[in-house]
């Protein structure tokens, strides 16, 4: 594996795909997973909260990078999630872009298994597209699912309706995109399971409700 | 030993499947044969083998695997359907998800731990859990220890269903269904026959005694443009929904043709290419012929 992420992966697409694809990834209310965000998130907070900075006050710990994650992607080498050298990394307590595949519920619960209370402040951005919103159901439905998120202890969400644009980008690189869902007709499901032609219809669609 | 399910998928945050945030629980197999199905592979009875060309990479590891040797690589992995046995070896090395085996055998705890996660959105939504497919009801005896398990956490349940299944069964588990979706597809049987390989009689018949026993329903209709959204049609189906005692609403859903890359998936020819999906102004035509014999409609 430490072969694998000094050589960036380089030749061995099959093992990058295996590892992106196929293991237990952190946003999809996977305990395995999840545990292991949990101790990272443990030994961070353990290590900085509390200690003394240099103007006689104490550190605490804030999980919200904000746009941060660029540039420490840019210079984190390759990870074992699949992530090549030099990418963005997950913004903020997001799950890392594409990874979250079981829907918005999944990644809230598996957000909220860190202890969210000790810290001063998180940052969760989910993306839904315009169609999901465009109903009682659905607004009714994002209503709950931050009520419910905050019943969990969570600190702070934020929601991006994806516009077009977007769209045309998850078209182009579905593998950063793969947990768009997008509702069409009284169902929805995930933007890059459509073939290519009913994503240029929902793109059309899309860029026609303004937003 | 509890039963153990075919189930084909379980979606989380479902919010057209009834009130609410809701976690569908989708059964492989299904009687009917809808040209429109818009989850085409759910209906086999037995595990069914998708491959999304879009997502292959053409690595061959796929071909390497496959013990029938079915897999040619020629522009996509294509698989002779003929010589697949759905031993899903493929679809387990595939690590770019082009692959996928549709139908798994599912246990009803395995089930159960799945739908308690989202158990905190239930509550302040008035959510709860939806089975569909496919046709729960063709694996009855699964449907009812999940729908029992569901009670006995106070969880509010909805069967989707086609109504095609014996009485019987639906006797023996509606007092367990809080909320049934039942699909009214056409009235003339000649008609239904053709579109949906099966009679609408039995149909009929269930969804009448369903609501003479007081279960609480929703009627469904979809419209598939030049199949079922004719003047006749809507006029025969609001009558007979009139006739219903305890139901005066109706709900409308316009076809969609997001199924299409399913049935390539499938290797299946899709026979409705022709259709386009209902504008608003014939949506609210067919709503208003709906309206004319007295039923509230909801178009979703």
């Amino acid at each position: 594996m430490l072969k694998l992420l000094n050589n960036n992966f380089d030749g061995d697409e099959r093992s990058r795909q295996l590892l992106l694809n196929r293991t237990p990834k952190y946003g999809n209310d996977d305990d395995a997973a999840d545990l292991l965000m949990v101790r990272v998130f443990e030994s961070y907070f353990n290590s900085v909260d509390g200690r003394r900075n240099t103007k006689g006050g104490e550190y605490h710990i804030n999980m919200l990078p904000t746009t941060c994650h660029i540039y420490f992607g840019s210079v984190t080498g390759a990870t074992p999630d699949g992530r090549f050298a030099g990418k963005p990394l997950s913004e903020g307590v997001s799950p890392v872009q594409g990874a979250d595949q079981h829907g918005p519920t999944a990644v809230v619960r598996s957000v909220a298994k860190m202890d969210q209370v000790r810290t001063g402040g998180t940052l969760l951005n989910q993306k839904f597209t315009p169609q999901l919103l465009d109903s009682e159901e659905g607004l009714n439905g994002l209503v709950q699912l931050v009520r419910g998120y905050f019943n969990l202890d969570g600190h702070h969400i934020q929601f991006n309706v994806v516009d077009a644009e977007t769209l045309k980008a998850a078209q182009a690189n579905p593998e950063q995109y793969r947990s768009l869902i997008v509702r069409v007709a009284g169902y929805s499901d995930y933007f890059c399971d459509l073939s290519n032609q009913l994503q240029d219809e929902i793109i059309t669609r899309t860029a026609y409700d303004g937003f | 030993m509890s039963e153990l399910g075919l189930i084909f998928d379980i979606k989380k945050y479902s919010i057209n499947d009834g009130p609410g945030i809701r976690t569908t629980v989708f059964f492989q197999g299904c009687p009917l044969t809808c040209q429109w199905c818009h989850n085409p592979e759910s209906q086999p009875n037995k595990p069914v083998l998708l491959y999304r060309a879009n997502r292959c990479v053409l690595c061959g590891a796929c071909a390497e695997v496959c013990p029938q040797h079915a897999i040619t690589l020629n522009g996509s992995a294509d698989t002779d359907r003929k010589s697949c046995k759905t031993c899903g070896s493929c679809a387990e090395t595939c690590y770019n998800g082009a692959r996928e085996l549709s139908g798994c055998e599912t246990s009803v705890e395995q089930v159960m731990s799945e739908v308690l996660r989202d158990t905190p959105f239930y509550e302040g939504s008035g959510g709860g859990v939806t089975f569909s497919g496919g046709e729960p009801l063709l694996q009855p005896r699964f449907l009812l220890e999940l729908l029992c398990a569901c009670r006995a956490h106070d969880l509010h349940t909805v069967v989707d269903t086609s109504g095609l299944a014996t009485w019987e069964v639906i006797d023996s588990l509606r007092i367990y269904v809080d909320l049934f979706l039942f699909d009214l597809k056409m009235m003339d049987d000649k008609r239904h026959i053709e579109y949906t390989g099966v009679s609408n009689q039995l149909i009929l018949n269930n969804l009448k005694k369903l609501a003479e026993a007081g279960s609480n329903i929703t009627i469904c209709i979809p419209l598939i443009p030049g199949i079922n959204d004719d003047g006749d049609n809507l006029r025969a189906s609001g009558e007979f929904i009139r006739s219903l005692p305890n139901i005066t609403s109706v709900e409308i859903m316009g076809y969609h043709d997001l199924a299409a890359a399913k049935y390539e998936a499938l290797g299946l020819a899709y026979q409705l290419k022709h259709l386009s999906a209902p504008d608003k102004s014939e949506m609210r035509r067919s709503a208003g012929l709906l309206e004319q014999v007295g039923l509230q409609v909801k178009i979703s």
